[in-house]
């Protein structure tokens, strides 16, 4: 084979073998192996600022550096004194990378390397320098590469990290806004069924479930669903009363404590039923706990799994909830309270009334009646002694008149016998002021109503004979079954302060054990107007 | 009877009860045996040998492997348990076996040239080497060895066969038998080991461009698939109409040279073909973007070639006695030589020998490795010449 040929064929071979290396310390291995087989030298080194890169053809970590760094390249007449082979010619070549380093090769044959060995040589320095060259860039992309992926990594790490404590914010503050308006409902001392159900509602939509309940358990092992939330509208109607069972309410009511139940398969009773029959089979409960006693649960249900956590985020609801009963079981036990002490006061004064008509006003009629005949007794010339006597009979019956005031004053029979109307068309008719009366109020009324609505009437009659001015009041009384109203208006000056005098705040209080309103609006010149409202409770 | 240095060869064929413990007395003809270096039929069943040998020669040093043939000083027609022995303080000597070489046969070679022993005592050193042919890229076992031991210990031995048959070699190591290893005894002696190599090939045809090869397998040659352009050029038209062992007793006689330094080559042979994606597997590698030709051999030019590594061999000796000679032939150089010329080439061993005992094995690749790196053959004759 031609030298020139020869010569390619090796660079070619030496070029495939380095470039299938993977990395820049097995490419300078390789290179100086396949340089010592190519020219058959028994040593071939890199030698770069005094260093030894790599080396082969003696016993291992045995390589002379400081003959081997003697190898310049130009430096011509050098032998290495290879063991066991003895002294060998070695030449050097310049690599171009790395900057300063020379390969150097050594044989045994004293021939000295041919025209076409120094020029393979020279070959695959350049080829051995651009391998090596390429895989320092190379290792320099990768390793910068590695930093981008990792950098990559964190960021999206710390993305999603971020990211999870944004959806927490956002969970958090959605609960906190949740919970604050159903708080605010509960202080606003709203009806409980509202707050059942603006916290079924709001609990729902916090857990992304399709549906929410309160329940009350009662004593006969039943529980009444108080509330229910479903898409829009109701799982099943207020008031709904079902066994209690198999279920995750049972379960609250057996431990006192949230329980959670992931499949009705197998479970009975009336709340499984209607799981089944809803897909709503994933459920959890709060106990719902008033002032000690384990009163009822709160439900959340959904035909996919409910969020590990909802247990606990169910809990301030279930306290809300606790807390808006025990204030309407309050609320409640306070207004029967006053409306008993209302009822006693009332009773006591129409006995008062009865009393005094019954018997002291009887008594002075009958009294008066005896005089009068006593009187038309006397002899004429006794006239100086009827004149007295006259004098002391309307004295008594000035005393009657005044001892009915003060009777009508404490329970007016007329409100007994006759009933709202007539006492109203009464109070009108003994007003200073003219009265206009719209009055529509048929049949009788419980008594407290009438007796309340009676002394409003009174009360504010009163009021605008002393202070309001008035040229004209009108009066408007309306009732149904389910609630009285009255408005008094007066055209007077106006400015009246509800919060001082007795009067205006004993008709606010007596509305108030009624479970009614009253609200007065009195703007300075144009006149005061005074609106009650009490409902009639049914039962 | 005692000596300071000595080297016996036994050897027996199956009329002996006992093969491997016969063939083991007779090398055993010293004292102070060193090492034995056991060549094994096949057939023979290995453990069994094995067993019959360590069964005479106890703890001492044991290497070996199977074969494609054996041939020993009393000849080379029937198949025999060849033994040579080492022996006497001349010598010291250690061995190692490295099993599972493929998985990573440069650190396979640097393991069993750690086993070579200190020089104090000992100038002449040499790592004797038996390998499983068929795994792996043995010159990149032995880069592995020449990165541990450098220039200056040569590397000599073979490949292990498997009577042609290609599927499968065994190596021994004292009571074990091997595959996928290497074996290796690392010898120290205070006389010359000598080394001659020969092959007596010669390139037939136009050089061929490798355009894709890795894995010791070539799947291109100048741009066409390997096994067909290896084929053509044997004046083969249908690639399809070829056996498996077609192919083996073409590629015997017809191996790949690689192109080396001022005309010398390096013999490739041949191990086998995929059909399906007509690629050639090698038992070594073949560097892809290098050129190859195909080669070819006649009994006189191997006859010369078997000639020049004896000469070589015996050479190196620095005019020492030989006290015995270790052959490596290769398989193919057999085929060529047929039954005549393979006892014309046993007769000039023998001659090359002056009397010392001879053994050796047909095997699957020789390792010679004298100067520079490469040291990986095939189709050629290693000679050892022990002083």
């Amino acid at each position: 084979m031609p030298a020139l040929e020869w010569s390619t064929q090796q660079l070619a071979e030496f070029l495939v073998s380095v470039s299938r290396c993977e990395d820049e310390g097995s490419a300078a291995l390789v290179a100086v192996e396949r340089t010592a087989e190519a020219l058959d030298a028994e040593v071939a080194a890199i030698v770069h600022e005094g260093r030894l890169v790599t080396v082969v053809g003696y016993p291992e970590g045995t390589a002379p550096l400081a003959d081997l760094v003697a190898v310049a390249p130009g430096v011509t007449g050098r032998e290495l004194t290879i063991p066991g082979v003895g002294s060998c010619p070695a030449v050097g070549v310049s690599l171009e990378y790395p900057p300063g380093a020379t390969l150097v090769v050594a044989r045994s044959a004293h021939d000295g390397l041919s025209h076409e060995e120094a020029r393979l040589l020279r070959g695959i320095a350049r080829v051995t320098s651009m391998t090596l060259q390429m895989f320092r860039v190379l290792d320099a992309e990768r390793a910068a590469r590695q930093e981008a992926d990792h950098q990559a990594t964190e960021n999206a790490r710390l993305l999603e990290s971020l990211t999870e404590r944004q959806a927490l914010v956002e969970r958090l503050a959605e609960e906190q806004a949740a919970l604050r308006r159903v708080a605010t409902l509960v202080a606003g001392q709203a009806a409980a069924d509202d707050t059942f159900t603006a916290v079924a509602h709001e609990a729902c939509h916090l857990l992304r479930a399709e549906c929410g309940a309160i329940c009350r358990f009662e004593l006969d092992g039943s529980m009444t669903i108080m509330s229910s939330s479903l898409a829009g509208g109701e799982l099943v109607p207020g008031g709904t009363r079902i066994g209690l069972e198999e279920g995750v309410a049972a379960m609250v009511q057996q431990s006192g404590a949230p329980a959670r139940v992931d499949s009705y398969e197998g479970l009975t009773g009336p709340a499984a039923e209607l799981a089944n029959r809803t897909g709503l089979t994933s459920s959890v409960a709060s106990p719902i706990v008033v002032e000690g006693r384990l009163w009822g649960a709160m439900v959340v249900m959904d035909r996919q799994p409910l969020p590990p956590d909802a247990e606990d985020r169910m809990v301030k609801f279930a306290e809300l909830i606790a807390t808006a009963i025990g204030n309407a079981e309050s609320r409640a036990q306070l207004a029967a309270s006053r409306a008993r002490v209302i009822a006693t006061a009332d009773e006591t004064r129409r006995r008062i009334e009865r009393d005094l008509h019954d018997g002291t006003q009887q008594r002075l009629v009958s009294l008066g009646l005896e005089l009068r005949a006593v009187e038309a007794s006397v002899p004429p010339e006794l006239e100086v002694l009827r004149a007295q006597m006259s004098r002391v009979a309307r004295g008594l019956a000035e005393v009657v008149e005044d001892l009915q005031e003060i009777s009508r004053g404490i329970h007016p029979a007329i409100l007994s016998k006759g009933g709202l109307g007539p006492a109203i068309k009464m109070l009108a008719r003994r007003s200073s002021v003219p009265v206009e009366l719209d009055l529509h109020a048929e049949g009788r009324l419980p008594e407290a109503i009438e007796v309340a609505a009676y002394f409003f009437v009174s009360e504010a009659l009163t009021n605008v004979a002393k202070h309001a001015q008035a040229s004209v009041v009108h009066i408007a009384v309306k009732a149904d079954g389910t609630a009285a109203e009255l408005w008094v208006r007066d055209d007077g000056v106006g400015g009246a302060d509800s919060s001082r005098g007795s009067g205006l705040i004993g008709l606010r209080d007596r509305a108030e054990a009624l479970g009614g309103t009253m609200d007065i609006t009195s703007v300075t010149g144009a006149g005061t107007s005074l609106h009650v409202h009490l409902p009639i409770d049914a039962s | 009877m005692s000596k300071s240095r000595w080297f016996a060869v036994g050897s027996a064929d199956q009329s002996a009860r006992e093969p491997g413990a016969d063939a083991a007395d007779e090398a055993l003809a010293y004292d102070d045996p060193k090492l034995l270096v056991v060549f094994c039929p096949q057939a023979y069943d290995p453990p069994v040998i094995v067993r019959q040998v360590r069964h005479r020669s106890g703890s001492v040093p044991l290497i070996g492997c199977t074969t494609a043939g054996e041939f020993a000083t009393g000849g080379s027609d029937e198949p025999s348990v060849v033994i040579a022995a080492f022996g006497g303080d001349g010598f010291t000597i250690e061995t190692v076996a490295v099993p599972s070489a493929s998985e990573n046969m440069r650190l396979a070679g640097d393991r069993v040239a750690r086993c070579l022993p200190s020089p104090e005592g000992h100038p002449y050193r040499a790592l004797l080497l038996l390998t499983d042919g068929l795994a792996g890229d043995q010159q990149e076992m032995l880069r592995g060895a020449y990165a541990v031991l450098g220039a200056g210990v040569p590397l000599v031995g073979g490949c292990a066969g498997d009577d042609l048959n290609m599927v499968r070699t065994f190596q021994l190591h004292d009571d074990q038998v091997l595959t996928d290893s290497v074996v290796a005894a690392g010898i120290a002696s205070n006389a010359p080991l000598g080394i001659g190599i020969g092959h007596g090939w010669r390139r037939v045809g136009e050089p061929i461009l490798v355009t894709r090869s890795g894995e010791n397998r070539v799947y291109t040659l100048d741009d066409e698939p390997a096994l067909d352009v290896y084929l053509e050029h044997l004046g083969v038209v249908d690639p399809l109409q070829v056996s498996g062992r077609e192919l083996t007793e073409l590629a015997l006689m017809h191996p790949l040279g690689l192109g080396g330094r001022g005309g010398n080559e390096f013999v490739r042979f041949i191990s086998g073909a995929d059909f399906d994606e007509h690629s050639l597997a090698c038992i070594a590698e073949i560097p892809q973007g290098g050129l190859i030709w195909i080669m070819e051999g006649d009994p006189e030019s191997v006859l010369s070639a078997t000639d020049a590594a004896c000469s070589d061999a015996l050479a190196a000796l620095d005019d020492h006695v030989p006290l015995g000679l270790l052959a490596f032939d290769c398989v193919a150089r057999r085929l060529v030589l047929g039954d005549d010329g393979t006892r014309t080439e046993l007769a000039r061993l023998l001659t090359c020998a002056s009397g010392a005992p001879l053994a050796g094995f047909y095997s699957y690749g020789e390792i010679a490795r004298t100067r520079g790196i490469p040291g990986f053959h095939n189709q050629t004759l290693v000679v050892l010449a022990v002083a």
